[in-house]
């Protein structure tokens, strides 16, 4: 029964090749994350501050017993921050180089196929004025840019550390 | 080949016995005599040995053997355990140790061991043959080894000169084969000298050369000049060289034997001249010394002769079996049945899979296992069993045997008796179940194959005709053996032929054995073997034996034997009633009959035939022994008439007819006389029979019609006939009665084999393992679990005082009547009876899993001997350590946290506490000073002390210090309470910096111990007093998983402090607070307090209410350096939280040591006390370094 549907299945990502990519978007842009490297998606959690962290760290969030980080990717990737923000987030927790992390974004798409061949690499240019070193890859979808995010890169735990021990050190200063 | 784990496993456990092999290393220096502490020591390593040996690694095993050895010498009291010789043995134990982690990082030994073994050789030889001289000094380094060694290197070079020379005399041919000889003598000479000085390599050497020699000697005389040449180069002359390089420190050796060696091959006469000269004065110079050496070699050998035996001859007795203390016999009794529900596994899958030799590898090994483990302690049964089936799982494994059915089964029945015999050891220290009725089996097993060949292979083991019939054609060889035996002895007993009666008997009785072997019954070739010998002590004064000489041999031999295989074969009705009549018609003997002795003959003949026809059946014979009961065999028996029985037999042997039909005759005689006798007419009778020998020449008459009718017994029918006087047989004797006891498990053999094990399975089965291995990581997963468990349990109580409002608030909107309302009482109590239970069942759980993870604290103290001994080595100081409390329990990782700061703080009180003995002496203490640790419980808490009566800390010297590291100025010095300036020694530079002045006290490394026991929430105090000693007080929580807490409010968060830091809170008047260059103080106990913002410090917004309100609520936590006062802005309360680690990145720096999660999922931080104050400190420093600037 299984074999024939298997079967089709298979053929048909053998012509295509598409990536499944779970789209989201901060303000009008619209992103693409590896649907395999997403655990879940939730909304309306409450999140935790934590004290004197970079501001891009929003906080922790309790994930079923787990206390997992979540960064705002709006933040981290320095993107343009609207007059107003709906409060009523969603937040993507990924697993990025083993580390579960949360990541807040306006709104998550449904998930999205795109073929393999039609992804490109990041332009030089800067591209929504984002910095090339996060973006893995464009591609065009439906007249939209979609940018492809390196979450590696995005969440490289010795810059964040890096960033966390200037900002103390400035600190002081700056009283 | 040998897989990963069981490397792991290995190791681990020899870590462990390397563990306890140090404290007791430890002990026993202080105590050489304790054989306790002896045989404690000799089972670690006995352990380690056979672990080793099983793994193939070949140097641990070889050391632990001659460790082994050497304390064997101290066991047996030849020795006795001095300082070098314990030095020696914690060497080995940290060699051991070095090698089992190489064989774990590489799977190879690459330590050496031979220093050591050269050692043990020293110390195990030292004290006999030089006397007094040696036993004090030191092996190595002391003076009389250097002249001891001076001494050997003497006699090395004359017997090396010695060896030059005849081997110069030899190349120029001068009688070469007396030179051989002398050569050969000469190497020997030598090697006994490098035997006693333990150098095995140089022994090697001289191997070496003796087995050239030797191989020489042989073809010596026909041996030409070019023969020689190289025999010499491939001795002498290499052999010389090799010894050399073992001493290149030697010189004497060196330019002697080189000039010779040089020479030598070339054989001039100018040379020749030379090496005589040279060798003569060498010889003249070391003779007398060599003379010496040489019988000291001969001592040495003596003695080591005797120190080989002696411990050999001690092994049996075993005292250390009876002394085998509880705890050991407890640990035994769980290995081994952890191997044995291995084995048990393995074992049905071999029924599956008889060939798999990984399969038979872990058998073996786990046989192996109980095998060694047993034997030491003494359990001779499980170790004789276990030694057998090892055996014969060899045969398997070399393939020259199939593991069949019927072996498998043998190896299942063989593991329950295993288990039994365990479980009887820990009930009784006895092991009471029989093995023999195994033993038999494995001999069957192991042999059977062979003889039977390929026939038996097919059949079915335990239900085959053919078992049957083999049986009853033993039993009938055996009835018609017995009575043979029987009626010689009746000539015997009437006086005739008495010299070849006992010939006669003695043939007969080994005929017999020789069946019975072939049968595989072990319990009835002993009562052979002991006929044997007692007739073949008897043969030698038998043609001047009198009457009485003969009458007790035959007592002694033929009754009792008799008796004896009758107790073996109590259900075997032909035998039994045989005997009987025999016997009966023995005291009422006078029966003339001398026909007996030819009938006799003749089934004698026929068991020969019998015997060649057997072999055939016999693989199904041991079938028959291995399945069906006796009962079961018998009652087929009886069924059969004679006639299938013929039938039947006819195609085995046709000699069995021969007996069937015989059998008709005699079967009518023997009924009646049988089943009259009763116990005590059957007792009597063997009395009389006893008296009847006496007068010779009686019974003659039924020996023939017994003999015959054994000969008949075995035929089926007839021994259904008989069946009824059997049960009275075995009982007849009064000395087998007493016997009985050790027989009778033996003696019923098949019924044991099918009845027993059943039953005593269900009971070993029944008797749980009462301790498991898990890995450590499981357990902490769980108490992870259970930690998230204890925090929801408030969420429930939460939920229900929301309950109880929402039920206020319906009420309010609602109004319901009373039925109504008492339905939601109703309800919001039963809800409120379920969180309670729930709650207590949930600490129930939390404490029993925190349990599971607790570890007696002596798994820490242990470490300390060692450390102790270690640190006195090089000085003149003398301290008892002594331990309380070592059975507190604590988590198994705060112990593993603890370790490390003991170290330290031991150290510290060995080094600078605890004075020197003139010190000591001078101040009146007693010369040695005491260290003692000691652990208990106080509440949640476990508190460790460690206390010495040393001189104490000085504390003039820390304000002295501190001073000059800018620590403190004096002023704040002289406000500090001893308190605070203790303190100050766990400050971080403080100490390191200190090691300049060594004798300053402790402070050595303070900070880290401190900082280490606050990693685990655990508290530090240090109390001293000058010249009475210095007490440590480490307080440390029970878990770690699980906190008690204290909640705040501030900036709007809620936060987590831990309780162990928390020293007390208050609410605080702003009115309280003073400046002191900006940063705000107050006084507490008139002592200075420094406030910190919480939010300043973690730049939290400030809520506004907090900041209107002219109070504030301060939490004063003592931290690594020193006290400070949070202001905070609410406090919440007490509660007991679960620690969760932050992402790294998250929790660096960031003056939070983790988070927990609360009732209603919301997330708390922890705050990291000690990095907040550092923090605040690093501000305030750099806030007065700004405005100094501006």
């Amino acid at each position: 029964m299984n074999e024939p549907f298997a079967q089709t299945n298979r053929e048909s990502t053998e012509t295509i090749a598409s990536k499944q990519l779970v789209g989201f978007f901060i303000g009008e842009e619209m992103f693409g994350v590896d649907i395999l490297t997403v655990q879940e998606i939730i909304r309306d959690t409450p999140i935790t501050p934590i004290p004197d962290a970079p501001d891009f760290l929003e906080g922790v969030i309790n994930l079923r017993g787990s206390i997992i980080p979540v960064i705002d990717l709006r933040k981290r990737l320095k993107l343009v921050q609207p007059a107003h923000l709906d409060p009523d987030v969603w937040i993507i927790i990924l697993t990025v180089e083993g580390r579960v992390t949360g990541f807040v974004v306006d709104r998550v798409t449904k998930v999205l196929n795109v073929p393999e061949n039609s992804i490109k690499p990041p332009p030089d240019i800067v591209v929504a004025g984002l910095k090339s070193q996060y973006i893995q890859g464009v591609c065009k979808l439906d007249q939209r840019l979609l940018i492809l995010l390196e979450f590696s890169r995005i969440l490289m735990v010795d810059e964040i550390k890096k960033l966390k021990s200037m900002k103390r050190s400035k600190v002081p200063a700056s009283i | 080949m040998t897989d990963n784990s069981l490397l792991e496993d290995f190791a681990d456990e020899t870590r462990e016995h390397l563990e306890e092999l140090e404290s007791s290393l430890l002990r026993l220096e202080s105590d050489p005599a304790d054989r306790e502490l002896l045989n404690t020591i000799f089972r670690s390593m006995h352990t380690i040995k056979g672990a080793s040996e099983y793994l193939g690694f070949e140097r641990i095993a070889r050391l632990t053997h001659r460790l082994e050895n050497l304390l064997d010498l101290f066991r047996d009291g030849s020795l006795r355990a001095d300082k070098v010789a314990v030095d020696l043995l914690i060497d080995a134990r940290d060699r051991i140790g070095d090698l089992i982690a190489q064989v774990e990082d590489s799977g190879q030994e690459s330590a050496e061991i031979d220093d050591l073994l050269e050692r043990v050789d020293a110390v195990a030889s030292g004290p006999a043959p030089t006397g007094g001289e040696a036993a004090p000094a030191t092996v190595y380094d002391g003076e009389a080894d250097a002249e001891l060694f001076g001494i050997f290197m003497e006699q090395l070079a004359a017997g090396l000169g010695q060896l030059i020379e005849t081997a110069v005399r030899m190349a120029r041919g001068e009688a070469v084969v007396e030179s051989v000889g002398a050569l050969t003598d000469q190497v020997d000479r030598l090697a006994a000298t490098a035997n006693y000085m333990g150098y095995d390599a140089l022994s090697a050497v001289y191997d070496d050369m003796l087995a050239v020699l030797v191989a020489f000697s042989s073809r010596s005389e026909t041996a030409g000049a070019d023969d020689i040449d190289a025999l010499l180069q491939s001795t002498v002359v290499s052999g010389v060289n090799r010894i050399q390089d073992l001493f290149p420190t030697a010189e004497a050796i060196k330019t002697i034997d080189t000039r010779i060696a040089v020479e030598m091959p070339d054989s001039e006469p100018a040379s020749q001249e030379n090496d005589d000269l040279m060798l003569d004065e060498e010889n003249q110079s070391a003779g007398a010394l060599t003379e010496e050496m040489e019988a000291d070699a001969h001592l040495s050998l003596e003695v080591e002769n005797d120190l080989d035996l002696e411990p050999e001859e001690e092994l049996p007795g075993k005292p250390v079996l009876q002394e085998a203390d509880d705890s050991l016999l407890e640990d035994f009794a769980d290995e081994t049945r952890e191997h044995l529900e291995e084995l048990e596994s393995s074992l049905l899958r071999l029924e599956s899979d008889p060939a798999d030799r990984e399969l038979l590898n872990t058998i073996f090994r786990s046989m192996h296992t109980i095998k060694g483990a047993s034997e030491y302690l003494g359990f001779e049964r499980i170790a004789r069993l276990t030694h057998r089936l090892e055996n014969l799982l060899d045969l398997f494994r070399d393939g020259s045997l199939r593991a069949d059915k019927v072996a498998v089964d043998l190896l299942i029945d063989a593991r329950d008796r295993i288990g039994d015999l365990i479980a009887q050891v820990e009930d009784s220290g006895q092991e009471s179940a029989e093995i023999d009725d195994l033993l038999e089996r494995v001999d069957a097993v192991a042999s059977g194959p062979a003889p039977t060949g390929g026939e038996a292979a097919p059949a079915t083991v335990y239900d085959g005709e053919a078992d049957a019939e083999l049986f009853g054609i033993f039993m009938e060889q055996l009835a018609a053996g017995l009575g043979q035996l029987i009626e010689t002895a009746v000539r015997m007993a009437r006086g005739e032929a008495v010299v070849e009666s006992v010939g006669a008997l003695t043939d007969q009785v080994d005929r017999l054995a020789a069946t019975a072997n072939y049968m595989g019954y072990d319990a009835l070739s002993a009562v052979y073997d002991d006929m044997l010998a007692v007739l073949v002590a008897f043969s030698s004064r038998s043609e001047t034996a009198g009457a009485d000489d003969i009458d007790a041999l035959l007592q002694s031999t033929v009754v009792s034997g008799v008796n004896r295989i009758q107790d073996l074969f109590p259900t075997a009705e032909a035998i039994a009633a045989i005997d009987m009549t025999v016997l009966a018609a023995a005291p009422a003997g006078c029966v003339p009959g001398n026909q007996s002795s030819e009938t006799g003959s003749s089934p004698t003949s026929d068991i020969a035939d019998l015997l060649a026809g057997l072999p055939a059946i016999a693989d199904d014979e041991r079938e028959s022994l291995l399945s069906k009961t006796l009962d079961e065999t018998f009652s087929s028996m009886r069924n059969s008439d004679a006639d299938d029985s013929g039938d039947a037999q006819i195609d085995g042997d046709p000699i069995a007819m021969q007996f069937s039909s015989e059998a008709d005759g005699s079967d009518f005689k023997l009924p009646p006389s049988g089943m009259k006798g009763d116990r005590d007419e059957a007792l009597a009778i063997l009395d009389d029979f006893g008296v009847d020998r006496n007068d010779a020449g009686e019974s003659p008459a039924w020996m023939p019609a017994g003999s015959e009718g054994d000969g008949d017994g075995d035929l089926w029918p007839e021994a259904a006939t008989i069946s009824i006087p059997e049960p009275q047989m075995p009982v007849i004797d009064p000395e087998t009665t007493a016997r009985a006891i050790d027989f009778s498990t033996p003696a019923t053999p098949q019924p044991t084999a099918a009845d027993e094990p059943e039953p005593e399975v269900f009971s070993a089965r029944s008797t749980i393992r009462k301790s498991i291995r898990v890995d450590a990581d499981k357990v902490d997963d769980l108490m992870n679990q259970v930690g998230e468990l204890v925090v929801n349990r408030s969420s429930f109580a939460q939920l229900f005082s929301e309950m109880r409002e929402l039920t206020h608030y319906l009420n309010h909107r609602f109004p319901m009547d009373k039925a109504d309302q008492r339905l939601v009482s109703g309800f919001s109590a039963r809800l409120n009876d379920a969180t309670t239970v729930l709650g207590r069942v949930s600490s129930e759980l939390q404490e029993q899993v925190m349990k599971v993870r607790m570890l007696p604290i002596s798994r820490l103290f242990n470490r300390y001997p060692r450390l102790v001994h270690d640190l006195l080595r090089e000085s003149d100081k003398k301290i008892q350590l002594q331990f309380r409390g070592e059975e507190t329990e604590l988590d198994r990782m705060v112990i593993e946290q603890l370790a490390d700061p003991m170290i330290h703080i031991i150290r510290n009180a060995v080094d600078h506490g605890i004075e020197s003995r003139d010190d000591r002496k001078r101040k009146g203490k007693p010369e040695s000073g005491v260290l003692l640790l000691e652990a208990y419980h106080e509440g949640s808490n476990v508190i460790i002390e460690v206390t010495d009566d040393g001189k104490g800390i000085d504390l003039s010297r820390i304000r002295q210090k501190a001073v000059e590291k800018q620590m403190a100025d004096r002023e704040t010095l002289e406000r500090m309470d001893q308190q605070a300036l203790i303190d100050m020694i766990m400050l971080p530079g403080f100490s390191t910096t200190d090691q300049v002045t060594h004798t300053s006290g402790r402070g050595v490394g303070m900070d880290v111990v401190k900082r280490n026991i606050e990693k685990i929430n655990g508290t530090l105090i240090v109390d001293t007093r000058q010249d009475v000693g210095t007490r440590i007080r480490i307080k440390i929580p029970l878990t770690l998983a699980i906190i008690p807490a204290l909640m705040i409010q501030c900036g709007g968060s809620h936060i987590t402090v831990p309780l162990s830091a928390v020293q007390e809170t208050f609410r605080l008047d702003r009115g309280e607070i003073f400046t002191v260059d900006g940063s705000e103080m107050m006084h507490l106990h008139d002592e200075p307090l420094s406030l910190v913002r919480l939010t300043d410090l973690l730049n939290m917004p400030v809520q506004p209410q907090a900041k209107s309100d002219g109070r504030f609520f301060v939490v004063v936590v003592k931290a690594a350096n020193g006290r400070t006062g949070f202001i905070v802005d609410k406090l919440l309360g007490r509660q007991e939280v679960v620690i969760k680690p932050l992402e790294d990145y998250l929790q660096e720096n960031s003056g939070f040591s983790g988070a927990t999660i609360l009732g209603d999922g919301s997330i708390s931080l922890i705050l990291n006390v000690d990095e907040l104050v550092v923090m605040a400190k690093e501000r305030e420093s750099e806030r007065r370094l700004a405005a100094a600037v501006l």
